[in-house]
């Protein structure tokens, strides 16, 4: 019964991609060198793309769309570009941490082609290092894709051991690095050249090339999908997607209904283009898209910052992002049916967090958020802390936003603050303030507890007399509900 | 040791090239092939400029109309209905790319064109006893001529290597064509006026009234990479000239035969056309 369904399922899933006409045409940067791997970044804003069409050079460049035409290739600033051959970039959603690979980069390597990380500071793609000896061999490792969190990698070698030509190998972000690269199996892997994986938004779509047999000639799409390390049958992803000629890097753009991907085939501008695929076949899951600019509180000035996101169900660390140092802006990706904060940290300002309940059918939204931190000096922020209902017993969602507030503490040792309980306008006003002043104290309590120094600490309850809203809506009692971290020395 | 000086340098300057070109890249363990980063650098300028050089033979094809007043049979003018011949050409080229798959050729040739042609036949001469006879005598003719070429042509690639190539040519006439004419009396005991004179005679001239031509021009190539911008270019091209080699020659006399009287031998349509076969050296720029 279970195949049966099964058999129906992809028998549909088929149909609707081939029923669908799709139309496939080259974009406009293409040149007569080869233009490939059109990694799209800040919500399509931006593709970074590898192209050889300066003295058959590989090198990473970029282009941006202003209003609907795309602006002229630029080679990246910083030193990534420093090599031989360099390309085949992947980068995070807010566009500030990419992998890529080189042969002969000026930081030196273990192999034949290993891949490398970069960050963008200031503008400038800086501070390259080498990914080690658990992802790069002595041989070729190319084509690195990261996951829009930042936590899985992907990428192809023709290292020994594989099951013939270049497989695909995976790896996983660690605290010490990335995890020792693991064959991704033989659903995906053949004795054939397996190459270009692209993983979606969703973290579940996953593409690759390959050169199997019974495909439409040369490089083929396949398409699978990715839950934990296992994935789902290879299928190929047909024409018009793919031609006689060669295909690689099927990349979905997020909530549309648009694909990009390279291709050899006749039409373009020479050799290997990058074209546009219109409705996308393979799109991937919706998801929520924030994005804002994060902001002095008091100039209004455009602030890079570190964007932590927090599943609160388990309490882990699901990403690390960065906001633009020179535009400030910062775009995240979220899941559906997970409960998430946001947090912006930089040096010298208090962290700020919010928190974001995505539903299971909200798909495909967007929203704007700015965010504005405080610098710590007088500085003043709402701490992302839940209490069971008219208890001041703290739940668990508000453990991570309790340790930012002890990293912040051990990291800025003079700081003394005062914990600010506030209610909303329900109760009498003796009980608020009793309710409000016993939150905060649970704060100092777990604070204490974990090794800070309780003199460092006051705690106030202000009840009902400090509303941010003054309104009698659940939204407004919502927001005045809050836990306040004030500096006061 | 001339020609191991030679394999020797052939063999260093590909070694170079293949160490320029083998190198990993991202996108393919190993690198390109090297026919695609040869194809690239050609196709990494928009507009390439490709200036040659080329030469190779004419295979010359001419013919005419002779029409006689009245009928002499196995006449030895017949020699003059047509003729081939073998002859050299050279020629300077520069070619513009418009596009990825047409471009625009001019060339500037000289072009040499040589054709003969014999015929044995019956003609008048003398015995040893001084009496008029039909005997069998071979008449032979030989013209050369030079032009110079002008062409402008279009060129399509078919492939990446094979194209094929179209335009229209003037052939300007470079100095005198000029003309051998020769007999030889094959019959023994046969000669022209008396016994004891010769059996062969042979006379030189020029052909007068040569026209500019203006004609057609179609080929094939195939272009062969010898370094990411040079190219060994083997080419095959018919060269169609409706322009008449020269004007009409009309009221000439066959009397090479008295017995049929001497009837008027009108020569009318003179072509010219030729099969080309060129080996071109491209320089891109």
């Amino acid at each position: 019964m279970k195949t049966i369904k099964y058999l129906i399922a992809v028998l549909l899933y088929c149909g609707t991609a081939i029923a669908q006409n799709v139309d496939v045409f080259p974009v406009e940067f293409n040149s007569s060198a080869d233009d490939f791997n059109s990694n799209i970044t800040q919500n399509g804003r931006m593709i970074y793309f590898t192209s050889d069409r300066k003295g058959g050079k590989q090198q990473v460049y970029i282009v941006e769309k202003d209003a609907n035409a795309w602006s002229e290739p630029v080679q990246i600033r910083g030193s990534v570009n420093d090599g031989s051959q360099i390309g085949a970039v992947s980068l995070t959603s807010d566009g500030q941490f990419m992998v890529f690979a080189a042969s002969e980069h000026e930081v030196g390597g273990f192999g034949r082609l290993d891949l490398y990380s970069a960050e963008k500071v200031k503008g400038k793609w800086t501070n390259i290092k080498n990914l080690g000896p658990n992802v790069n061999t002595e041989e070729w490792e190319s084509q690195p894709m990261i996951s829009n969190d930042g936590n899985l990698l992907f990428f192809a070698s023709d290292r020994e051991g594989g099951y013939g030509g270049t497989d695909i190998y995976m790896a996983t972000k660690t605290s010490a690095g990335w995890s020792k690269a693991i064959n991704v199996g033989a659903n995906i892997n053949t004795e054939f050249d397996e190459m270009t994986p692209v993983i979606g938004v969703d973290n579940n779509n996953f593409s690759f090339s390959s050169n199997r047999t019974n495909g439409y000639g040369g490089f083929d799409i396949y398409i699978s999908k990715i839950k934990g390390n296992t994935f789902s049958p290879a299928k190929n992803a047909k024409e018009p997607i793919n031609s006689d000629g060669d295909e690689f890097y099927y990349y979905s753009m997020p909530n549309t209904d648009i694909a990009y991907f390279s291709s050899s085939r006749s039409g373009g501008s020479g050799n290997l283009d990058i074209y546009k695929a219109v409705p996308n076949p393979y799109s991937s899951e919706a998801v929520f898209m924030l994005n804002g600019v994060v902001r002095d509180i008091k100039t209004n000035e455009p602030l890079g910052a570190n964007i932590i996101i927090t599943d609160l169900t388990t309490g882990k660390k699901v990403a690390d992002l960065k906001s633009d140092d020179n535009t400030g802006e910062y775009y995240v990706i979220l899941q559906q049916a997970r409960k998430y904060s946001i947090t912006a940290l930089r040096k010298d300002y208090l962290f700020f967090s919010e928190k974001y309940e995505i539903p299971k059918s909200d798909k495909g939204k967007e929203q704007t958020k700015d965010i504005y931190l405080s610098p710590i000096s007088g500085g003043n922020t709402r701490l992302l802390i839940f209490f069971d209902f008219d208890k001041s017993t703290l739940q668990n969602e508000s453990i991570p936003e309790l340790n930012r507030v002890i990293d912040f503490l051990k990291d800025n040792t003079s700081v003394k603050i005062r914990l600010e309980g506030h209610t909303d306008d329900q109760g009498s006003a003796d009980y608020n303030d009793k309710l409000s002043g016993n939150r905060a104290k649970s704060v100092k309590e777990y604070l204490v507890s974990n090794g800070v120094d309780a003199d460092r600490i006051q705690t106030i309850g202000y009840g009902l007399k400090k509303p941010l809203k003054n309104e009698k809506t659940d939204e407004a009692r919502a927001i005045n509900r809050r836990v306040e971290m004030k500096i006061v020395e | 040791m001339k020609t191991f000086k030679y394999l020797v340098l052939s063999l260093a300057f590909l070694v170079a090239i293949n160490a320029a070109f083998s190198q990993e890249d991202v996108l393919r363990p190993h690198g390109k092939p090297k026919k695609n980063i040869i194809d690239e650098a050609q196709e990494s300028t928009p507009f390439p400029f490709i200036i040659g050089l080329e030469g190779g033979l004419n295979y010359n094809m001419f013919s005419q109309t002779l029409t006689w007043g009245s009928p002499v049979p196995k006449s030895i003018y017949n020699a003059y209905a047509n003729g081939s011949g073998l002859s050299p050409f050279f020629s300077i080229i520069a070619d513009f790319n418009l596009n990825k798959q047409i471009g625009l050729q001019l060339k500037l040739s000289y072009d040499n064109k040589k054709f003969k042609n014999d015929y044995t036949g019956i003609a008048d001469a003398y015995t040893e006893l001084g009496e008029r006879a039909d005997a069998t005598v071979k008449r032979e003719f030989e013209n050369t001529g030079s032009y110079l070429g002008l062409s402008a042509q279009l060129r399509y690639n078919l492939t990446d290597q094979l194209f094929i190539i179209a335009g229209p040519l003037v052939q300007i006439p470079i100095g005198n064509f000029d003309q051998t004419e020769t007999e030889s009396i094959l019959s023994p005991g046969f000669y022209y006026n008396q016994p004891g004179k010769p059996t062969i005679i042979s006379v030189n001239s020029t052909l007068s009234n040569v026209k500019t031509r203006i004609g057609f021009e179609l080929g094939i190539g195939y272009k062969v990479n010898i370094t990411k911008t040079i190219f060994l270019v083997p080419q095959a091209r018919f060269q169609i000239m409706p322009t008449k080699l020269t004007d009409d020659e009309l009221g000439g006399i066959d009397n090479s035969r008295i017995l049929f009287g001497t009837p008027t031998l009108t020569a009318t349509d003179k072509t010219l056309n030729s099969f080309q076969f060129a080996v071109a050296l491209w320089f891109q720029l």
